[in-house]
C-alpha cells in the first residue's frame, strides 16, 4: 500500500459496499444517486455526483477495499496517494453517513 | 457530494441538460382498459376489452423499451392509464423502472388499490401517486364514473395510501357533472387529508375521435369563473402572464408547429409501443416493437417537432398562445386538422385575458378581439366575471356552488361523423 496519513491509512485498510437500495443514474454529464427501495422517500434522497464522486461511485460496483480505489483513483488522475486518500476517505464517509454504502473492516490488497 | 433540495435539483438538473435534447420526461401508458367509464375520459376502455389486452406490451418489452429509456437519459416517469392496475403485471413493471433509477410518479383512480399493493408501494416507494377524485359525495362521483361502488373504492385507496405515509396528491376534473363539489374536493384534501390537490377543467374529444367528453365540458365562462374563485390559479395565471407575455413572436421563429416541450424533452409511449410527442397525440407515432426508442427520439420525433405550419393563423402572432391549451394534438382531435384553431380555447383564452386585464394585441383575423364578430358576445362574460370578487369561492343558499352559465350551449357531436376527425379518415 501506498503511504498516506495515519487517519486516512486506517480508514484505506477498510472495505466499502454499495447500499443496494440506491442505483446510481448518468444523465448528460450529471451523475444521480436515486433511491430504488425502502422507506427513504424519493424528494430527500436525489445525489449529485461531480466527476470524482462518479468514478468513485462507480468503482464502488461489490466489495471493494478503500486501497484499491485509492491506487486506481491517484493513477487515473494522476495524484499522489496522500492527496486521494484524503478526499476518498472524505467522501466514502459522506457516502457511508448518508448510508448509500457500508463499509466493513477489510484487507488491503 | 451536494445534497439539494427537490425544487432545486429539479431547476439546475433541467438547465444544465437543455442543451442537450435528451428525453428527460416519459409518459407510459400501460393500458387503456379501466374499470371506471368516466364520461369525460379521453381514452378508457373496457376492462374486459380483450383485444386491447392482447395488443399491450408485454412485460418484457417494457423491460426493453425501460433499459432503452435509460439508456437515453429519461429521468422522469409517469406510468398511467386507463388504470395503471388493471394490469395484473404493473407491478412488475413498476418494480423493474424502480430499479432502473427513474423517478416515478402514478397516475390511478385508487378503486384498484389493495393493503397488498400499498403494502408493496411502501418498500418500492414512487416519487409521487396522484388519484382522481372525481367527486365529494358517492352521488356525484358514481354518476361521473358510471360505476356503483367506486365512490367508497377510491376513498379506501386513499386511505391505505395515507396510513403508509406515501406521497400522495389528489387531483380532479371539473365538469358540468361535479363542478359544484369542486371546492368540496379541495377543502377534503388539503384541510382533511393534508395533501396536495389541483384541478383541471380543459376536457379535449377522445383520442378514437369521438367528441363525447364535450358533452360535459364546461363553458369557457364557467372556467374562467373557476380561476377567479381560486387565490391560486389566480395568482399563477397573473405570474404566468408577467413572465410570459412578450412581443408576438418575429416571423421566422413561429413557423414552427409545435411550440410544447413534446420531442425536445418529453414524450408519450402508448400501451400498444406507440411512441409520441404526447397522450394526445395520435397522429405521429413510432412503432416501438419495429424499432429502439433512440431511432424513435432521435429520427422520428425530431422529424415531428421540426415540422412547419402551412399557413398563417389567427394563433400565429397570438401573444396569448402561452396562456392557451390550442396545440396540433389538440386541434388534431377537436377539428380534425392541426392547425386550426380551437374555438373553445380561442374563447377561453380570451376570456381570461379579459377577465384579469392582460394586453390582447391584435394578432390577425380573430372574431375575439375588439372588433370581431365574437367579441361583443364576450362582453357581457367579461363584465359579469370582473364583478366577481377574486379568491372568493361563491356558494349558492343549497350549500353548492353557483357558478354563472353564460355561455352558449357546447356543440356536442356524436363522433367522427360529424366532428371532422382526419384521423379515422371520415374528412380526409
Amino acid at each position: 500500500m501506498t503511504e498516506v496519513s495515519q487517519t486516512s491509512s486506517r480508514c484505506v485498510e477498510k472495505a466499502v459496499d454499495p447500499d443496494r437500495s440506491f442505483v446510481a443514474r448518468r444523465i448528460g454529464d450529471q451523475t444521480l444517486i436515486v433511491p430504488v427501495c425502502g422507506s427513504v422517500g424519493d424528494l430527500n434522497a436525489i445525489y449529485t455526483l461531480n466527476e470524482l464522486g462518479s468514478r468513485i461511485w462507480e468503482l464502488i460496483d461489490g466489495p471493494i477495499p478503500v486501497s484499491q480505489i485509492v491506487d486506481i483513483v491517484g493513477y487515473e488522475y494522476d495524484i499522489s496517494a496522500e492527496e486521494a486518500a484524503r478526499d476518498i476517505v472524505e467522501f466514502l464517509n459522506v457516502l457511508e453517513s448518508k448510508a448509500l454504502i457500508r463499509s466493513s473492516a477489510g484487507t488491503d490488497s | 457530494m451536494k445534497e439539494v433540495s427537490y425544487g432545486d435539483f429539479s431547476a439546475r438538473f433541467h438547465h444544465q441538460v437543455a442543451a442537450d435534447q435528451l428525453p428527460l420526461s416519459g409518459t407510459i401508458e400501460v393500458t387503456r382498459r379501466c374499470p371506471l367509464t368516466c364520461a369525460h375520459c379521453y381514452n378508457n376502455l373496457p376492462m374486459g376489452d380483450r383485444q386491447a389486452q392482447l395488443n399491450e406490451l408485454s412485460y418484457e418489452e417494457h423491460c426493453r423499451i425501460l433499459d432503452e429509456l435509460a439508456d437515453a437519459g429519461c429521468f422522469w416517469l409517469l406510468f398511467t392509464g386507463g388504470e395503471i392496475f388493471a394490469r395484473p403485471d404493473f407491478l412488475d413493471i413498476y418494480t423493474y423502472a424502480k430499479t432502473k433509477g427513474f423517478l416515478i410518479t402514478l397516475f390511478t383512480n385508487g378503486t384498484l388499490i389493495s393493503p397488498k399493493i400499498a403494502d408493496y408501494l411502501t418498500k418500492w416507494r414512487p416519487f409521487s401517486i396522484e388519484i382522481t377524485l372525481y367527486g365529494r359525495t358517492k352521488n356525484t362521483y358514481e354518476h361521473l364514473t358510471g360505476i356503483p361502488g367506486s365512490y367508497e373504492r377510491c376513498l379506501r385507496g386513499i386511505d391505505l395510501l395515507l396510513e403508509r405515509g406515501l406521497p400522495l396528491a389528489l387531483k380532479t376534473v371539473a365538469v358540468t357533472i361535479n363542478k359544484h363539489e369542486i371546492w368540496d374536493i379541495q377543502r377534503f384534501a388539503e384541510e382533511e387529508l393534508g395533501v396536495e390537490f389541483k384541478f383541471d377543467m380543459m376536457m379535449n374529444p377522445r383520442i378514437d375521435c369521438s367528441q363525447s367528453p364535450l358533452a360535459v365540458r364546461l363553458t369557457p365562462e364557467e372556467c374562467v369563473a373557476f380561476d377567479f374563485q381560486d387565490p391560486k390559479r389566480t395568482n399563477e395565471w397573473e405570474l404566468f402572464a408577467e413572465r410570459h407575455f412578450r412581443p408576438a413572436n418575429p416571423p421566422e421563429l413561429s413557423d414552427e408547429l409545435y411550440y410544447c416541450g413534446g420531442g425536445v424533452e418529453s414524450f408519450a409511449i402508448d400501451p400498444y409501443g406507440g411512441l409520441s410527442i404526447c397522450v394526445l397525440s395520435e397522429a405521429d407515432k413510432f412503432d416501438l416493437r419495429k424499432g429502439s426508442f433512440q431511432e424513435g427520439w432521435q429520427g422520428f420525433l425530431r422529424r415531428v417537432r421540426r415540422k412547419k405550419i402551412t399557413r398563417v393563423t389567427k394563433c400565429t402572432f397570438c401573444e396569448l398562445k402561452q396562456m392557451c391549451g390550442m396545440c396540433p394534438a389538440n386541434a388534431t382531435l377537436e377539428n380534425g386538422d392541426p392547425e386550426s384553431p380551437v374555438d373553445f380555447l380561442c374563447r377561453v383564452a380570451h376570456l381570461r385575458a379579459y377577465a384579469f386585464n392582460l394586453p390582447v394585441a391584435p394578432h390577425g383575423d380573430c372574431e375575439y378581439c375588439e372588433g370581431g364578430t365574437g367579441y361583443d358576445e364576450l362582453m357581457p362574460s367579461v363584465a359579469r366575471l370582473k364583478q366577481m370578487t377574486p379568491g372568493k369561492k361563491v356558494i349558492s343558499s343549497n350549500g353548492h356552488l353557483f357558478l354563472p352559465v353564460l355561455g352558449a350551449q357546447q356543440p356536442v357531436s356524436g363522433g367522427c361523423s360529424s366532428g371532422g376527425c382526419s384521423s379515422c379518415g371520415a374528412h380526409r
